[in-house]
């Protein structure tokens, strides 16, 4: 129970039975496989190390859509 | 390394140490927080994803970190991030609730002359109230497990789904009775008072 919570009176009889029918489930909960924590800290450094590159071949593209743009501009007021 | 045995360097410190490029606090954070990032994620999409959705969920938490505020705990808004991941994860495979409703065939390996009966009773309750769980409506699934099996308080629920703390009282109450009217409609009997 935390602060600020309603007490557990104000449950009803079927909410108590059901809360003591949950305890089966809190005491015994699924765990996470220890490979957790490496997959996650690969999946990571994998991230980190593509990124950089992936965000230069943004940049790259971008400066050649403009320059693309710039150069097939129809010139200002002309029919 | 166990959860308990991390030397107790608050959140905030490893999350300034991450931003700075420190991988290791990362790693410590994830390993204190694995746990409970696991359980809300089995919970919620089933154990057949909960592992792809738990590395997900550390890895946008990963990428976001700069925009951690401080405003709530470092758990409500990683909470917050898996509550999201799940349910995009529940979207995508589209998986409708009748799938995962159907109770399973009893286990076949389960030998009554091996073990005790008191056991076998433990279990198949366990199991049946697993798939209770899972028969939910998805809204009324995330306030139950983060209350009534992870302990949250009403304010912290209140981060974790962006829902106001009054409808967290109120669907929550609504959850539970929805609950117990699927096990009052089960075979096995659960007592439950009217």
């Amino acid at each position: 129970m935390n602060p600020g919570d309603p007490p557990a009176d104000e449950l009803t009889p079927a909410e108590r039975r059901l809360t003591q029918h949950l305890e089966l489930l809190r005491a015994s909960p699924p765990t996470a496989a220890p490979q957790l924590v490496a997959s996650v800290i690969r999946g990571v450094r994998w991230q980190r190390a593509v990124r950089e590159p992936l965000a230069l071949v943004g940049v790259v593209a971008s400066a050649v859509a403009d320059s693309l743009a710039l150069l097939f501009k129809p010139p200002a007021g002309g029919s | 390394m166990p959860c308990d045995l991390l030397p107790m360097e608050p959140d905030e410190s490893l999350i300034e140490r991450t931003l700075q490029g420190d991988l290791a606090a990362f790693e410590h954070l994830v390993e204190r927080h694995r746990g409970i990032v696991f359980r809300v994620a089995t919970r919620i999409v089933g154990p057949d994803d909960a592992e792809d959705v738990s590395q997900d969920a550390f890895l946008r938490a990963f990428h976001r970190l700069e925009q951690y505020r401080g405003t709530a705990a470092f758990r409500t808004w990683l909470l917050q991030i898996t509550q999201n991941t799940a349910l995009n994860t529940l979207a995508r495979t589209r998986r409708r609730p009748t799938e995962m409703v159907d109770d399973p065939p009893e286990a076949a390996d389960r030998d009554p002359i091996r073990q005790p009966v008191m056991e076998l009773e433990r279990r198949e309750r366990q199991r049946r109230l697993e798939v209770k769980l899972r028969a939910l409506r998805q809204e009324y699934r995330s306030l139950l497990v983060l209350r009534d099996l992870e302990g949250l308080s009403y304010s912290e629920i209140s981060d974790v789904l962006d829902m106001p703390l009054g409808s967290v009282k109120g669907r929550l109450h609504r959850a539970r009775d929805e609950l117990i009217e699927l096990l009052r409609n089960n075979t096995y009997d659960w007592e439950l008072p009217a």
